[in-house]
């Protein structure tokens, strides 16, 4: 496969790198595709939450799989991206619970106060926004997840209030579960 | 409903904290080796008894499923555990993840013993990351502990792997589950060969949910008899619900397997939002499970034969409540849409089944549909039940032909003709 000219070439940082071995050696010597996911999922996160072709050729060269197995995959499962997203990267479900409960609302408002156009990212560069199907947590509908963080039981208010501290930089992604809850939202009692 | 004592899971909401010091004063690894030490021949033989079936949908008998691994013969097995969650209206694994991950270990531990498993991998969706960050701290921990690697307490072997999904619905199916950890596509297999003889690798392969196997120490510990005397026939034990929708307190929830389904909204979720009057319909076990009007939820048990008999199934135990405010043609279709997107593609009538299937909806959501089409959907999944590898086109099929037999009229009443 030609890599096209002009994307920047790829390897992982020392850190990633071995993080990269220990995915490796998890799987029997003889069933190396096994770490096809799992090193995507790195790279991608390594390279700010998108792949690309020359991506991929690193990672056929990395673990000695073909560049078609690579592609057959990444292709496939929707968390893996080839084009750029947000440094937020929001996910919001639009499946049958989240549905009922005005999630197509909040996805609006949310497009609204991020500024996000279409499938394109915020022209500040903080954030695209997609709708996803369901993300198991209907009991805490409406739920969107941040890049992978998952926000729950969301009101106008509180997405507005999660964007705003996106905005000001608040690292948000570092909180524990029962931080972010008891920051964003209604606590739930059972 | 169920007695406190009888829980199975007694930190379902991490309410005591989330450490194996915790887990271990809360009952955990109580007595592992003394389990252990009765032979796996004792464990299969208890878990037939206490009639555990899978809880991840399927219902399958646990003991049974173990009881297919061969004893001698000499290839690796493995021991894979569906975290794949993903059905909509489902999320009570991800509360096991989350809160109860020393439960799911020791669960992992006494089945690899039982199957003499080399190694387990826990399959957990992609988007669950931070679920799988709770567990494999709890998995070092573990380790630390010798309960987890080499020699552990003279007994056995094992290692423990998490695998991270990436967005595919498809992949909670068990045989697409084993081609995503084998680093493909998450295209379903053709069965035979069923996994107990060629599953992960080639390898003799026990695959289950992680509510199953969370459930297995409390078994072990209480017994068959214990276990099997909660619920009803056919039905034994405790079951996880989720609660969600128009309900005043969404949960999840571990209740007795035959409990009153009103019981369970009005206590555990406090009410349908308006009241019970207020109360549309019940989607009882997930999405693909057949939609129940408010007439048959009035008195309607859940467990396997009652929700069958209602012409509807248990399937993953996901209550999703719709009371009056609610459009139910944009429910059917936001299902329909979902098990379309979510369709690997790979057979024929569920790849175009389902987007036939949506077309037609679409027509009536812009209020361009017509009687012909409504006979035309009836066909359509009539005719494409059964046709292809793996379930889920026929979740598509049960999901619309219950929306039929009850709301037809919605239909026609949308009908320009
Ligand atoms: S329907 Fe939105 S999380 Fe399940």
């Amino acid at each position: 496969m030609k890599v096209n000219i002009g994307e920047p070439s790829f390897s992982f940082t020392l850190n990633n790198d071995k993080l990269a071995k220990e995915i490796i050696s998890k799987y029997p010597e003889t069933q190396r595709f096994s770490a096809i996911m799992p090193l995507l999922t790195l790279a991608q996160k390594q390279n700010g939450g998108h792949l690309n072709d020359p991506i991929i050729q690193y990672l056929s060269t990395y673990l000695n799989v073909s560049v078609m197995s690579f592609y057959e995959v990444a292709k496939f499962y929707t968390m893996y991206k080839f084009k750029p997203v947000g440094k937020y990267h929001i996910s919001f479900c639009k499946s049958v619970v989240c549905m009922v409960l005005d999630a197509d609302d909040l996805y609006d408002h949310c497009k609204k106060i991020t500024g996000v156009m279409g499938n394109e990212v915020s022209s500040d560069g903080l954030f695209s926004v997609q709708q996803v199907e369901c993300l198991g947590a209907c009991v805490n509908a409406p739920v969107m997840t941040v890049n992978n963080i998952s926000y729950e039981n969301l009101t106008k208010i509180s997405l507005s209030k999660i964007i705003d501290d996106m905005k000001k930089g608040l690292n948000m992604g570092s909180m524990s579960i029962v931080q972010r809850s008891a920051i964003y939202h209604v606590f739930k009692q059972h | 409903m169920l007695a406190e004592e009888n829980k199975v899971f007694n930190n379902l909401y991490g309410q005591n904290g989330v450490t194996l010091d915790i887990a271990k004063k809360l009952g955990s690894f109580a007595d592992l080796k003394g389990i252990l030490e009765k032979g796996s021949d004792f464990i299969i033989n208890e878990m037939k008894a206490s009639n555990l079936k899978g809880r991840g949908g399927a219902a399958f008998s646990v003991g049974m499923k173990w009881s297919f691994i061969s004893k001698d013969d000499p290839r690796d097995r493995y021991l894979v555990i569906n975290g794949d969650e993903g059905e909509p209206g489902t999320c009570k694994d991800r509360e096991l993840l989350r809160h109860e991950p020393y439960k799911l270990i020791e669960g992992i531990i006494i089945a690899s013993y039982a199957i003499k498993a080399k190694a387990c991998y826990v399959y957990i969706r992609g988007e669950f990351a931070e679920e799988a960050k709770v567990l494999q701290k709890a998995i070092d921990e573990c380790y630390q502990d010798k309960l987890l690697g080499t020699n552990c307490l003279g007994l056995y072997d094992l290692d423990v792997y998490i695998h991270l999904g990436a967005g595919a619905y498809i992949c909670g199916e068990e045989t697409a589950l084993l081609e995503s950890l084998e680093g493909r596509k998450g295209f379903p297999r053709l069965k035979p060969p069923f996994p107990a003889n060629c599953g992960l690798y080639s390898s003799p392969t026990v695959i289950n949910n992680v509510e199953t196997i969370a459930t297995v120490p409390a078994i072990l510990y209480r017994g068959a008899k214990w276990y099997s005397s909660i619920g009803v026939e056919n039905s034994a034990g405790t079951k996880l619900f989720c609660i969600s929708g128009h309900v005043n307190n969404p949960c999840v929830v571990e209740e007795e397997m035959g409990v009153s389904l009103k019981d369970m909204i009005e206590t555990h979720a406090r009410g349908v939002i308006g009241g019970w009057d207020n109360l549309l319909a019940v989607i009882p076990g997930g999405a693909s499970t057949p939609i129940l009007p408010k007439n048959f939820c009035d008195r309607l048990n859940m467990d396997f034969d009652s929700l069958k008999g209602a012409g509807s199934a248990l399937g993953t135990g996901a209550i999703m409540v719709f009371n009056k405010n609610t459009n139910l043609l944009k429910v059917i279709h936001n299902i329909v849409h979902f098990y379309y997107d979510e369709s690997c593609g790979q057979c024929t009538p569920c790849r175009e089944g389902s987007g036939g299937a949506l077309k037609l909806l679409n027509k009536f959501m812009n209020n361009q549909g017509t009687a012909k089409d409504i006979d035309a959907l009836d066909n359509l999944v009539g005719r494409t039940l059964g046709t292809s590898i793996c379930g889920l086109n026929d979740a598509t099929v049960f999901a619309v032909k219950g929306f039929l037999k009850h709301y037809k009229d919605l239909l026609l009443e949308k009908s320009i003709n």
